[in-house]
Parts: structure tokens; sequence; C-alpha cells
């Protein structure tokens, strides 16, 4: 099965992780620790996603914090 | 336990005549703090028809209603009237020493009423002995880091202050105020909708606050209060954001974000992406200052266990700017097409020193850009016209009037601004939910009146964007008229009993999460009605056509939420 790549900004600590094709986003995040699994933003291919869409391998995937402003 | 609500006192200060009267806080307006009290005050005061810079605009100061006492990221200053910019009613608020002190000394809020008959500038004193006028012609014309060299001259290194620079005292739409942070030095912002030409037109230069002697702010219920604030604590500390995130890559950790969005304003707002965005982005700011010895987490307010701020240091370890943060690096950055950190620090740091408000400028210096007048990129164009800024040039007015005047100055039909305030950088093509605030926000485009993103909503998407803009501008009161920073509520999120909590300790109450958010909507509402008494009508609560027209390239997406949605907004 293909392995998809996504990009982790969540610290200086995690830069990427990996997982299968066709995974939830749900379970992707199941993937980080627990203080953060309602705590972020996943972007795919430049659109925030939903708990249950699913992820391919051409998809660009980039896992930020949620940020409350700037 | 006391009742710290009866020792609090209100100046108003008719400015025509100097006389101050200290008035006791009526009882309708004990639990107002920050914006709910400014905002109240100015829609309950003044004559909507008024003059911005006339006899009938207050000008209204305000610390947050839990600022003084110990706990982390809870001393905002507010400040509030008839905005020249927008000619709506606004508030601005920002960070400092300012609040904490005015709420050690007992003051509810400092009210300057009329104008002076004589246009001497003055610094307004305020200690434990009262109010004094003094006479700032020596700081006159001065920018305002070499006013806050003259104040701590004259007042000694542990007063705080607010100072306008040459952008007040000209009386421009972008006029800031500077306030001093937890150090003394001139690093804070009341940025937005010409509030320091307001301060200027009472012919007040500069407010020195001295709370020595004080024994600091009383607490109805130290026990309550305590335990409270732990548990506030103990959130902050556990919440990566508020632990890790904002301390160490600050504001800009946010460039990265919005550009993935395609949501990063770039060359005036004409898409959403920029090649340069990891060269300003936090982690490069982050690993630049470190490297050259400066300071990537710095507590703006006393006590802050965020420390969002920073020290942005020179090659030779310098200090260049206090502190580098997200609007002013995109709004100069990516919007006028500048990529170089160093160069968007002093540009910063410019800014800072005629005392303007550097969203509105890099908005009408990016539109400049567009107009032909200098090229994308050009930073010593940049540096040019903020000279011209200070200088009071015929152009320097122009941009010193903002975005929209600037645009329409010069025949741009992209102008990123409502009710005349240009847009903070989130691309409201991409990031919808942004743009609805922007549009139906009392305050013209401020991302602070309704920060959308953490909603986690699909940012391209116009479904349910006016409801999430809605509960966030009803958040975003409360924050502002608690003095809570709202880089807190990555760790309170909405969970309000907590911050109810605090409000209790300090004040003796019983308030739950439902009567802030009362609070709240009666403030916006008060704010809204007095707009629409201005005539600032529902046409007013709009993007401006091109962004519902033209396509961002970076999204694929306009701006597509029905008007009729943006008019039954409903704060919830």
């Amino acid at each position: 099965m293909a392995l998809v790549r996504v990009e982790v900004k969540l610290s200086d600590k995690a830069e990427s992780i990996e997982a299968e094709e066709g995974v939830s986003v749900e379970s992707l995040l199941q993937k980080l620790g627990p203080q953060w699994r309602n705590n972020v933003i996943v972007i795919v291919n430049g659109r925030v996603a939903k708990a249950e869409d699913s992820i391919h391998a051409s998809d660009r995937i980039v896992i930020f914090p949620l940020l409350a402003g700037g | 336990m006391g009742d710290p609500k009866r020792d609090l006192k209100i100046l108003r200060i008719k400015m025509s005549n100097k006389i101050i009267l200290e008035e006791t806080v009526p009882e309708a307006l004990t639990l107002l703090g920050g914006r709910a009290f400014t905002s109240h005050w100015v829609s309950s005061h003044v004559d909507p028809a008024s003059a911005p810079l006339g006899r009938g605009n207050p000008f209204v100061i305000a610390p947050g209603l839990l600022a003084g006492v110990p706990a982390s990221s809870i001393h905002r200053l507010s400040v509030g009237a008839k905005s020249p910019l927008t000619n709506g009613i606004k508030e601005s608020n920002s960070g400092g020493n300012v609040a904490y002190k005015l709420a050690r000394l007992g003051i509810k809020a400092i009210i300057l009423e009329e104008i002076p008959s004589e246009k001497d500038f003055e610094i307004l004193r305020i200690g434990p002995q009262g109010a004094t006028f003094e006479l700032a012609s020596d700081l006159l014309g001065k920018g305002t880091e070499e006013s806050a060299v003259g104040i701590h001259a004259r007042y000694g290194k542990d007063v705080a202050f607010m100072v306008i620079g040459p952008g007040g005292e000209k009386g421009l739409s972008t006029g800031a105020i500077i306030v001093s942070d937890r150090d003394g030095f001139p690093a804070r912002i009341l940025g937005r909708g010409g509030m320091g030409a307001v301060m200027a037109s009472k012919g007040i230069k500069a407010i020195v606050i001295d709370d020595s002697g004080t024994k600091g702010a009383p607490l109805a219920d130290e026990g309550r209060f305590k335990k409270a604030s732990q548990n506030y604590h103990k959130c902050l500390k556990e919440t990566p954001q508020t632990s890790e995130i904002y301390t160490k890559y600050g504001t800009a950790a946010m460039v990265d974000v919005t550009n993935e969005l395609g949501g990063l304003p770039t060359k005036n707002f004409s898409c959403g992406r920029f090649v340069g965005a990891s060269k300003i982005n936090g982690k490069t700011i982050y690993q630049t200052i470190l490297e050259r010895g400066g300071d990537p987490s710095h507590a703006c307010m006393p006590g802050c266990l965020i420390r969002s701020s920073n020290i942005y240091v020179d090659k030779g370890g310098q200090p260049i700017v206090r502190s580098l943060e997200y609007e002013t690096l995109v709004m100069f950055g990516p919007n006028c097409g500048i990529d170089d950190l160093d160069e968007l620090a002093q540009i910063n740091r410019i800014c800072n020193d005629i005392g303007v408000d550097s969203i509105d400028l890099g908005g009408a210096i990016g539109i400049a850009m567009e107009a032909g007048l200098l090229p994308f990129g050009d930073i010593a164009g940049v540096k040019r016209l903020l000279e011209e800024v200070r200088l009071d040039t015929l152009l320097g007015r122009v941009l010193g009037q903002g975005g929209a005047i600037t645009g329409k100055v010069l025949g741009v039909r992209r102008i990123p601004a409502v009710k005349g305030q240009v847009m903070a950088a989130y691309e409201p093509r991409s990031i919808k939910g942004h743009g609805v605030t922007f549009a139906t926000s009392t305050m013209g485009a401020d991302h602070t009146a309704g920060f959308t993103i953490r909603e986690g909503l699909d940012s391209h998407q116009k479904e349910r964007q006016v409801a999430a803009s809605a509960r966030m501008q009803v958040n975003g009161m409360i924050y502002d008229s608690l003095g809570v920073c709202l880089f807190a509520h990555a760790a309170v999120r909405n969970n309000h009993e907590l911050l109810a909590e605090m409000v209790n300790g300090r004040w003796g109450t019983d308030l739950t999460p439902p009567d802030l958010r009362k609070i709240a909507i009666k403030a916006l509402e008060e704010e809204r009605g007095f707009n629409r008494r201005a005539g600032l009508g529902p046409s007013t609560d709009r993007l401006p056509e091109i962004f519902c027209e033209e396509v961002n390239p970076s999204s694929g997406t306009v701006f597509d939420i029905p008007q009729s949605e943006l008019d039954e907004l409903k704060y919830i």
C-alpha cells in the first residue's frame, strides 16, 4: 500500500509522519500526541480538511497548530 | 472581603479649561471594562454626527476588567472614540504596562473631553496624588523613541506611558499611540483607527502613569481568584500554543498557515501565496533572533507566561524593533513584495517611531505600488515614502490618511479596505470567515474583532462562516473587555467559566459565562447602533466589490457570501 507523507509543523521535534493511502484525517490525527488531537488544522491541497476526508498519495498535507490570532 | 468596586474612580478632564473631575463609578458601569466601557461611553455620550477631531468627541481610556492583579496575559488597555479613519465607533487595544498601573491606581477610566483653547501639546501625568499637566514643548515633533527617552529622563525609569509621534500630532487618520512595555520601552501599539490623532486633538503628547507607592489592585475574594487563576495558568502551561508555539515563534507562526491556505496577502492583495514566505516565517525569525543574541520570547506585560513578543536584533546584536509581528511583517512583506527580515524590522521601527498604524500604512504603500508609484519589492522606496509621512509632505499626508484615501487619490480599483480601514493580513477570498468579520465588524476591517481560523471550518467554503464570525465577534468582545490577550484563547477556548471565575474573585461578583456573553452582546449592539446613527448602514457592511468578482489565483475562490447573509448576522 502506498504511503502518504504528511508535513507536521507543530514544533521543532516532529517534521513529518507517514500514513497509509486512503486513511481518514481523523485516523491521521490519532498519530499525533494527545495534546494536539483537537488542537490542529489539517490543510490538504490548500484547504482545511474535515475529519472524515481521506488522504491520498498525491495530496499535499500540512498540519499546523490552531492559533488564536496574529 | 471588601468591595474593590467602591474605591474605583473615573477621571474626567475638560481639555478646554483643564478642570479635572474625579468621579465615582456608577453601579451600571462597574462590570464594564476595556472595550465594553469605551464603547458604552462613546455610544451613550457622543453625538454620532460629531467631528472625530472636534470638541464633541471624547477620548476614552479604560483598562480591562481583570487588569492589575497577578495573573498572566490579562493587562490589556483599551482606548475608544469616534474614529477619524472609519467615521464610526472605534476601540483599539494593546498590551504593555499602562493598564496594569492604571488598575493599581484604582482608575476605571480616563476621559478627555472637549479640546484645548490653545494648541500647545502637554503631558498628562497621573499618579497616586492625582493628575497634573506639564508642557511638552521639548518633545514636540519628536519620534516616539526620542520622546520615550525624554519621558524617562523627566519622570524616572519606572513609569508607564502612552505617547504619540508626528503621525498623531499631524492629525493623520492612521496616527497611532505607542504604549510602554513591561520594561518601559515604547513597544506596544494602539494602532488602528487613528486614535493617535484623537489623542492629539486633545493637545496631549503623552500620558504618563506613575504607580509608585501603591499597594496593588485589591481582590474581593483572594481565595476564589487564586483558585481560578491557578486553573487558568495550568491551562496556559498545558496547551502547546501558549507554552511553546507563541513563545518561540510569536505571531509570525501564522505566516505558514495563511500561506498554505492561499490567504497570505501578497502584492496588494492580488494573490494569497508568497514565494518568500519561508524567509519571514516564525521559525526563521526565531532562529535569526537566537543566533544574534536577541530575545525571541519576551513578555510585553507583567507576569505573562505566553511571551509571544520578541526583541528583534541586527547582526551586531543591537535591538531593531520590539516586536516584529505578523501583521506588520505581512503588510510590508508579502503585501509589498518584500522578503528581507532585517529591512522589515527597520520599516516596522520607522512606523512605530512616526507613530502610525503599520497595517494601514502597509496597505497604503501596497496600493501605491500597484498604482506604479514604485515597484513591488522596492525597499528604499518604502522607506522614502515613510519619510514623506514623517515630514508631512503632501504625498505623505495622503498615505498617512490610510489605504482607502490613497487608493482613491491614485485611482486604484483594488482597495483592500472596509469602512475606510485597511484589512489586516488575511486574504478574505480564501479565509472567508475573516472576510465576514472584515465586512461586518463595527470596527472596519479588523482581524481581532472576530478571529475565525480557530473554528476549523474549510475557510474556502462559504457555509457556516457568518455564524463563526458572529460567535468570534462576541468572543473578541469578551476578551477585549476583560483585558485578556487573545492568544490565551488558544488555551482557554470558549471555556468562559475560567474567565468568569477570575472576574468573580477580583470583583466579588457571581457572573456566569452567559453573563459575560450577555455583556459582550450588549456592547456590540451599542457599537452597531452608534455606527448606524453615524451613517454607517448595512451598505457599509460589505467587502469591496473586486473581492467578490476577481478570483484569488492562490485558492481559486472569490468572496461569495451573499449580502443578505451578512445583513442577517446576529451576535450569538
